[in-house]
């Protein structure tokens, strides 16, 4: 506190704002190995990273949802503020179900808001990130279509994440708005980085105010020449 | 006795990091019977809008506080009409600005929230977010902030329809202090659902400032609002408009 400050004044934080996070994870046979072994150590640096950051681990509201066994999105847990999320530790199985997945997701943000909107709590556009190493293996195109109609309609901001080789970037693409261009392919296994920049993102979007156009950090760490 | 008034506004820590100015801007008036203060929050995307909330507030402040007809007795539609056009002179000085300046109206985008009172009441006056309150013994009459579906998007002076969105407050007489503040002092100045006025925060401030003279009060307000432990709450400017009433 400066010295000439008025004494005795209590400052603490009574916001009540929210930037809801959704993340479908593939988790299917073809991540085992190396793969799931980066996605869960990315998913702990997100976890420290939100919780090393006053602001963010007030604000900042995930959900998990992953993609494998026989054709199933399952919910992880449950919506939890940053401060409260616990990475879980995924294993790699099964198929991508990833329509499933989206579609259960579009709908949870649906319900998160709802719940905003009952409490009177503000919050910023949710976010929905897709990453997949493959192929769809349900019938994705109607949950794709869902999807880019709700980022149209400013519902949810998508970020679609290659894995691998990049040969899903099409159909991932058919999950965004911007197509193909809104798909980001994951240079080698560069889930850290993918992370960190997520959670660094995070943070300026749950402290933006009303009119900024909020400045993105660059993906260059993690993420290769736009397929 | 008149009104005592104190403003400050306090560069954000993200402008800090962001190497932005302060885009916060507040202006202030005692008039013969009460008086006139605004404040203005440029917006964050807008290359100017500091100096756009700087313009506006100090414009919209002397045009009112050079009215005649105490506010309190103008009826509802004309305190709009003339507060309305107070704005619609700041905006089109704002307008000409660009145009001198090659520049577009929307780079100089901000949020008005202002107070017009006289000695039995007045109005508050509201585009956008940021929140003003008028604080009487029976409760406090809040403007509440307008924000579109999401807390980071809102209305501007320089929107094409800034009229719809113009929304003005009667305040009753009797009231003890008028508060205006941007979006960035929400969160400390008012309670959780920003409803009241946060009493821990703002009862020791008045305490303080009624014993002050202007420009020490300003100095401490000031320091107020740039103590570090804001920084936990927001990355924003952070700006308070306080008017205490004289005693009755």
């Amino acid at each position: 506190m400066s010295d000439n400050a008025i004494p005795d004044v209590a400052l603490v934080d009574n916001t009540e704002q929210r930037t809801p996070l959704v993340l479908v994870l593939d988790r299917s046979g073809s991540m085992g190995g190396a793969p799931i072994e980066q996605l869960n150590e990315g998913l702990q640096l997100l976890e420290q990273e939100l919780k090393n950051d006053v602001i963010a681990a007030k604000r900042v509201r995930i959900l998990i949802v992953t993609l494998g066994d026989f054709d199933e999105a399952t919910i992880v847990g449950d919506w939890c503020d940053a401060m409260d999320f616990t990475a879980p530790t995924l294993e790699a199985n099964g198929t991508t179900p990833t329509g499933q997945g989206v579609e259960i997701a579009l709908a949870e943000i649906e319900d998160e808001k709802a719940r905003y909107k009952e409490s009177g709590i503000a919050y910023t556009r949710p976010w929905l990130f897709v990453m997949s190493d493959g192929l769809p293996t349900d019938a994705w195109e109607q949950s794709a279509a869902e999807c880019c109609q709700a980022e149209t309609d400013q519902k949810v901001a998508v970020f679609p994440i290659a894995v691998g080789n990049g040969s899903n970037a099409e159909t991932l693409g058919a999950f965004s708005s911007r197509g193909v261009a809104g798909v980001k392919q994951l240079a080698g296994l560069h889930f850290k980085e993918l992370f960190l920049w997520l959670s660094t993102s995070l943070q300026t979007v749950s402290q933006s105010q009303a009119g900024d156009r909020v400045q993105l950090p660059p993906t260059d760490s993690w993420s290769s020449v736009q397929v | 006795m008149s009104w005592q008034l104190f403003g400050a506004s306090a560069i954000g820590a993200s402008h800090i990091a962001g190497d932005l100015p302060c885009q916060d801007a507040h202006a202030y008036r005692r008039t013969e019977s009460g008086f006139v203060g605004v404040v203005c929050d440029g917006a964050g995307s807008a290359a100017y809008s500091d100096i756009g909330a700087r313009l506006v507030c100090a414009q919209v402040v002397d045009v009112l506080a050079d009215a005649i007809t105490p506010p309190e007795t103008l009826t509802a539609e004309v305190a709009r009409d003339r507060v309305a056009w107070a704005l619609a002179g700041a905006r089109n000085r704002l307008a000409r600005r660009a145009v001198a300046e090659s520049h577009a109206l929307k780079d100089y985008a901000c949020t008005v929230v202002g107070a017009w009172m006289g000695a039995h009441g007045g109005w508050l006056f509201h585009i956008g977010d940021g929140l003003g309150v008028a604080r009487l013994a029976s409760g406090d009459t809040v403007s509440a902030p307008e924000n579109g579906e999401y807390a980071n998007e809102t209305f501007f002076l320089t929107g094409r329809d800034w009229t719809t969105h113009l929304r003005m407050t009667p305040v009753e007489s009797g009231c003890e202090s008028v508060l205006l503040m941007s979006d960035g002092a929400m969160g400390f100045v008012m309670d959780k659902g920003g409803r009241q006025v946060y009493a821990p925060f703002f009862d020791p401030v008045a305490r303080f400032l009624r014993s002050s003279d202007e420009t020490p009060g300003n100095e401490a307000l000031q320091a107020t609002l740039a103590d570090a432990r804001t920084h936990g709450i927001t990355g924003d400017d952070k700006t308070l408009l306080i008017a205490l009433a004289p005693p009755a």
